[in-house]
């Protein structure tokens, strides 16, 4: 393994570790599973049971297990993406300006480690501790829901935690980790990915009221309004197609800031 | 070996910071003293590859840290202890160790541990290897700064006031520790403490206002002062006539003032042996009163 790897590997581990001490992602992971467990608890009523349920079975002829599989989903989704989506990037924007501040980066910086690998270990370490809240949040929930609703389909839950929430996780933290490395200190770092998560995307002509009009911008704006529909909307024809189309521009888009940084850096590092 | 030619380093609002700075650094403990706003932090700093400088030249064992290459390759010969250590607060000292260790490319695990052991002897922090940072003292932080500094066998050390806020026994461990290290490798030390530079250098340079005043062995400078440094003890006034005082000491016969200056004309002033310390501030208010730099 070549000295680079190694060093990203180290990163990784190291900073899943601090994440994990700190307090920030221990609150927002108590708070997404207080969120999802209160929405659950307050939509399952009698009411819905009678208004909702039985009438979607009546007119779908969905089985049980089914009808149970789309309310996991439904009942997940809205606060896993609200979270993951916007809460996440505001939270870990302050990743790199944090060291920076705490004066941790000039005695990294002293090490033989390139400012790019520095920014990718940052970005992946942030992935990794969030994606393990996931998974975690993932089994236990999904435990809950077999005891509270009964049988389900797992198969389609994991798949909303892992291609879904997890997409959100990678495209929207990267952002918000990339996004605050180019800020000199937390606060500016913060303000910055919230005017990029909510006041770009709304004075661009997009905001989570309306619907995608599958513009270039639709994809790439931090929304990622056709994941997010595909999740909400029950048979909509060419929802996953948009929804996978968003993952890869966002990829890509990842891609390209995380060019520009680098480049950036290796202009700061050499002048 | 660290070679510096005509280095130049000038801030944004046009701040002068090193003008015109060359040494040549080898083996064994290098002393930088000088008052604050000297340029030695810059100097250190540049010598890291932390900082790009405005003009000259500076190679660290034969790579030019001008290019990213280069720069990289004096890194991992390097251990580096900035002025104000930043540390995480939520790992262990042990696991901040291996950190380090991984950082600074030592990849086998087994070799890792060895040296992360070591390092925490050597600054006696061992029984508190695996409690959190965030717990130690500013002195513990100190000791674990000195240890990271320590990881990767390093060829070159630059440590910016080490022994600030230790214990004196602690200061004085941790100084002959440096002059061990020094035996076989560069060990740049800047420091206010006069006391560890002349305990444990070999050669210092004393900066000004972004320039070398003096570069040689400590002998030399103490050398320059000698026939210049006196004791008077006096019931009356302190002593003036362009005389530096460098202490007072209360007697029971009146007070002694060590000064520095041309004090023969004083009838109970007895020469003294000079100090490093009178050296080095005969040379600066020499250098005050000329306004040289």
């Amino acid at each position: 393994m070549s000295t680079t790897l190694y060093q990203l590997r180290g990163m990784i581990w190291y900073e899943l570790k601090m994440h994990w001490r700190r307090r920030a992602l221990k609150v927002m992971m108590l708070a997404l599973f207080v969120l999802i467990v209160i929405t659950s608890l307050l939509q399952h009523t009698e009411d819905f049971e009678k208004n909702v349920y039985e009438p979607v079975k009546d007119e779908t002829g969905l089985s049980d297990a089914e009808l149970n599989t789309w309310f996991t989903i439904f009942s997940t989704w809205f606060v896993g993406a609200a979270t993951l989506g916007f809460i996440l990037p505001i939270g870990i924007a302050d990743t790199i300006p944090l060291d920076r501040q705490s004066g941790v980066s000039e005695l990294f910086h002293s090490f033989p480690v390139t400012r790019g690998t520095y920014v990718l270990g940052k970005v992946m370490g942030v992935w990794a501790a969030v994606l393990w809240g996931n998974f975690v949040l993932m089994v236990i929930t999904g435990v809950l829901w077999w005891f509270f609703l009964g049988s389900y389909q797992p198969l389609p839950y994991i798949s909303m935690w892992v291609l879904g929430l997890g997409a959100l996780t990678v495209l929207n933290g990267g952002l918000g980790v990339l996004l605050g490395a180019t800020q000199p200190n937390r606060l500016r770092a913060v303000l910055l990915t919230i005017g990029v998560m909510f006041i770009l995307p709304n004075f661009l002509g997009l905001d989570a009221n309306t619907n995608a009009t599958n513009s270039l911008w639709d994809f790439m704006s931090p929304l990622r309004w056709p994941i997010f529909a595909y999740y909400t909307r029950v048979n909509q024809s060419g929802a996953l197609a948009d929804a996978i189309v968003t993952a890869v521009v966002g990829i890509g888009e990842l891609i390209m800031i995380g060019i520009v940084m680098w480049c950036w850096l290796r202009w700061k590092e050499q002048h | 070996m660290i070679k510096i030619e005509h280095l130049t380093k000038v801030y944004k609002g046009n701040i002068t910071a090193l003008h015109d700075v060359s040494l040549e650094i080898g083996t064994g403990m290098f002393g930088l003293v000088g008052p604050n706003g000297a340029g030695k932090t810059t100097l250190m700093r540049i010598i890291a590859g932390l900082l790009h400088w405005t003009a000259g030249r500076v190679e660290v064992n034969g790579y030019d840290i001008h290019t990213l290459k280069g720069k990289q390759a004096a890194k991992a010969l390097l251990g580096y202890l900035p002025q104000e250590l930043g540390l995480y607060p939520h790992l262990t000292g042990a696991e901040f160790l291996d950190y380090v260790a991984i950082l600074k490319g030592v990849t086998h695990r087994q070799q890792r541990q060895h040296q992360v052991q070591a390092v925490l002897e050597k600054v006696h922090l061992t029984e508190v290897a695996e409690r959190r940072l965030k717990t130690y003292s500013g002195g513990m932080k100190r000791r674990i700064g000195i240890a990271q500094a320590l990881i990767g066998n390093p060829q070159l050390i630059i440590v910016d006031e080490p022994t600030a806020g230790l214990d004196p026994e602690e200061r004085v461990r941790l100084r002959n520790l440096f002059s061990e290290l020094a035996e076989n490798a560069t060990v740049i030390l800047s420091t206010h403490i006069i006391e560890d530079i002349s305990q444990s250098c070999h050669d210092l340079a004393i900066m000004y206002n972004g320039a070398v005043l003096f570069r040689g062995a400590p002998t030399e400078l103490i050398q320059k002062t000698r026939g210049q440094v006196w004791n008077i003890v006096t019931d009356g006034q302190r002593p003036n006539h362009g005389l530096n005082v460098v202490s007072m000491l209360q007697l029971a016969q009146g007070t002694q003032y060590r000064v520095i200056g041309d004090a023969a004309a004083f009838p109970n002033a007895i020469p003294t042996e000079p100090s490093l310390e009178d050296g080095y501030i005969h040379l600066m208010s020499q250098t005050r009163d000329r306004g040289v730099v």
